[in-house]
């Protein structure tokens, strides 16, 4: 099973790198151009997912059949997913503190447990020293956001 | 310069107050972070490089390499007191070390890793000193064929890395050349993989890949299954304790040589680290012992030999990488793309125009060396209590830092965007078998190979022969070749032998 979700997601990468690379010049194999290295190294991964298909096709059916081990916990994870997804999408309008801040808590109380005094504490913490000491000294402009300063 | 002026040159650079400070926070940071299981040293040093950009390149070339020798100490203190291999390279040491801490020498098996640790270090840069200004002064002879060559054979090295099956690694590194393709071509600026978007034009960025799939998808792995703490040996109190006794001493000596020596030699091999050198040091040392029998149930050798293996190879890893400009492992990786960012470019030419970078790195190690064994001999129970941090505290904060990092890179949050798809993109893969590393080796020497293939190939108007008609090309090539044919062509050879025998 896990060798055949390997296989397709190889096999969507490839494909996918065929088609956007089947228009640029490819040249000859003694004058490569720009796309001779993609849309060959895309042919390639295609043609190694099949292998990989195939051999665990034969696996499974020596009777080999081994499952994809599924987290007891994959509801966090997939809020973590979602919420870091979000942070990267709005921590341009909204701003460097006031995204971490909420992502802090996300993962501190809601995929963690941990109680809201440490959650607040650390959630409040942290943002504000980084964004101090970035903006001060290493003179990274994180995003202001909604807050004036 | 000579190699003693060299050397002598470099510790007036490696001595400086805000270098040794540098070299200080290094170590310490790496061994903190060998010591907590789940934040590698790879993730740490992607999440340190955007605050190294206002340091001095010496000053942070210097750091960063702190963190990577000192991970190498700490990661053998949780897995000689808790079985947890703090870094991957520690892996082999679980199985002696734990043993032995079981049975009432935990002091002597950390009093051997750190002393181990300390000699094959120094021995290391020793042999660093000697060999890379030599090498990198016939290095400055290389063409483009050569580095082709040369590359070639460090990505076919990539194959050996994985612990997994050779098909999967071997398509994670194909994956690896391709995101290197993404941007603007090198030699003729036309776009590729850009679908339309500006930001992916210039390309994507090697550390954004690398703080996805090691810092946060190790966070994910944390959040999905919080790491345990197994029985715990109490840690032992007092100097002396720490100390081996005499028949201690005489079962590791030899073994710390051996380990060494092996781990140098390992480590200058392109796509060899500090994990073939600790389990190839691990099987020689069982092979050869006159008590095989002991091993796995504390056997000091089994220790004290790994042990210096791991921080001889470590050493050594710099070897190809100050000379040539090529990376063999993921965080040899990292530190190039960190040079790269300071507008230095590692190879032939480093030792000519950076030779204060160059010779005060080269100083700085033996000093590093030397600062983590007075740090690890007294303050082990220090760091030990550090595991007691549970993961699901460190876990968000290592999110918030490589949140931040990722934004510092190149001041936008598309990159933001990147390493979390590559953060969960990682997550999942290594959950079907698919190891991060080899596709982030893949990625940076994808493009150098790229680039020099053309470059050769113009030289040589269209023929392949340039290849074969260079030596030192032509040997590199063949022994790439071979070793992609090997592993295959063993399997076969080995079927013949068993049919035979039957």
């Amino acid at each position: 099973m896990n060798d055949l979700v390997g296989a397709g997601v190889f096999f969507a990468i490839g494909v996918i790198g065929l088609l956007y690379s089947y228009h640029i010049t490819r040249g000859t194999i003694s004058n490569p151009g720009a796309g001779f290295l993609p849309f060959y190294l895309s042919l390639i991964l295609v043609l190694l997912s099949l292998l990989l298909f195939f051999k665990s096709f034969k696996f499974q059916r020596g009777g080999n059949n081994e499952r994809i081990k599924i987290a007891t916990r994959w509801k966090r994870l997939i809020s973590a997913f979602v919420g870091l997804l979000l942070y990267a999408c709005v921590i341009q309008r909204v701003g460097f503190v006031i995204s971490s801040f909420l992502i802090l808590i996300l993962l501190l109380r809601f995929v963690e447990e941990r109680s809201w005094r440490l959650t607040l504490l650390l959630s409040l913490v942290f943002p504000c020293v980084f964004y101090f000491f970035s903006v001060t000294y290493l003179q990274i402009p994180l995003p202001k956001g909604i807050l004036p300063f | 310069m000579g190699i003693f002026d060299g050397v002598a040159y470099g510790f007036s650079v490696a001595l400086s107050p805000i270098n040794i400070v540098y070299c200080f926070v290094g170590c310490l940071l790496g061994t903190i972070v060998g010591v907590l299981p789940g934040l590698g040293c790879a993730a740490t040093m992607a999440l340190l490089l955007p605050m190294t950009f206002n340091l001095e390149p010496t000053g942070a070339l210097i750091m960063l390499s702190g963190i990577y020798y000192g991970a190498m100490y700490g990661g053998s203190t949780t897995s000689i007191l808790f079985r947890i291999p703090g870094e991957v390279t520690s892996v082999v040491t679980c199985l002696d070390g734990y043993e032995m801490a079981r049975k009432g020498r935990a002091g002597a098996a950390l009093g051997i890793c750190a002393i181990g640790s300390f000699f094959a270090g120094t021995v290391s840069v020793i042999g660093l000193s000697l060999f890379a200004p030599p090498l990198a002064e016939w290095a400055l002879k290389f063409g483009p064929p050569e580095f082709f060559s040369l590359m070639m054979l460090g990505l076919s090295l990539v194959a050996f890395m994985g612990k997994g099956s050779l098909l999967k690694t071997i398509m994670m590194a194909g994956l690896g050349v391709l995101l290197g393709t993404v941007g603007l071509d090198p030699m003729t600026s036309v776009a590729r993989y850009s679908f339309g978007s500006r930001n992916l034009l210039s390309g994507l960025d090697m550390v954004i890949i690398a703080m996805g799939m090691f810092g946060i998808s190790e966070v994910f792995k944390m959040i999905e299954e919080p790491v345990r703490m197994e029985q715990m040996i109490s840690v032992p109190k007092g100097f002396f304790s720490l100390l081996p006794n005499r028949q201690e001493w005489r079962d590791s000596t030899a073994p710390i040589l051996r380990g060494s020596v092996l781990g140098f030699l390992v480590g200058i091999l392109p796509g060899g680290g500090g994990i073939v050198a600790t389990f190839l040091s691990y099987g020689v040392e069982k092979r050869i012992s006159k008590h095989p029998e002991r091993f796995g149930y504390g056997a000091i050798e089994g220790v004290a030999s790994p042990e210096a293996a791991n921080n001889s190879a470590t050493t050594s890893n710099y070897i190809p990488l100050l000379t040539l400009g090529i990376p063999t492992n993921a965080v040899v990786a990292i530190l190039l793309g960190g040079l790269m960012i300071h507008g230095i470019t590692p190879g032939p030419l480093l030792l000519k125009l950076h030779p204060d970078m160059f010779w005060g790195l080269i100083a700085s190690m033996y000093i590093g060396n030397a600062m983590l064994l007075i740090m690890n001999l007294p303050l082990v129970g220090i760091f030990a209590r550090i595991v007691h941090i549970p993961s699901s505290i460190t876990g968000p904060l290592i999110t918030f830092i490589c949140l931040f990092a990722a934004y510092g890179v190149n001041n936008s949050a598309f990159d933001i965007l990147v390493m979390i798809v590559f953060g969960i993109f990682g997550y999942l893969m290594e959950k079907i078998g698919f190891e991060p590393a080899p596709l982030l080796l893949a990625f940076v020497l994808g493009p150098m190979i790229e680039v020099a293939l053309r470059q050769s190939l113009g030289l040589s108007q269209g023929s392949f022969y340039i290849f074969i008609s260079r030596p030192i090309s032509a040997v590199t090539l063949s022994i790439a070749i071979f070793l992609l044919v090997a592993p295959p062509l063993a399997k076969v050879v080995r079927g013949w032998i068993n049919e035979w025998r039957r």
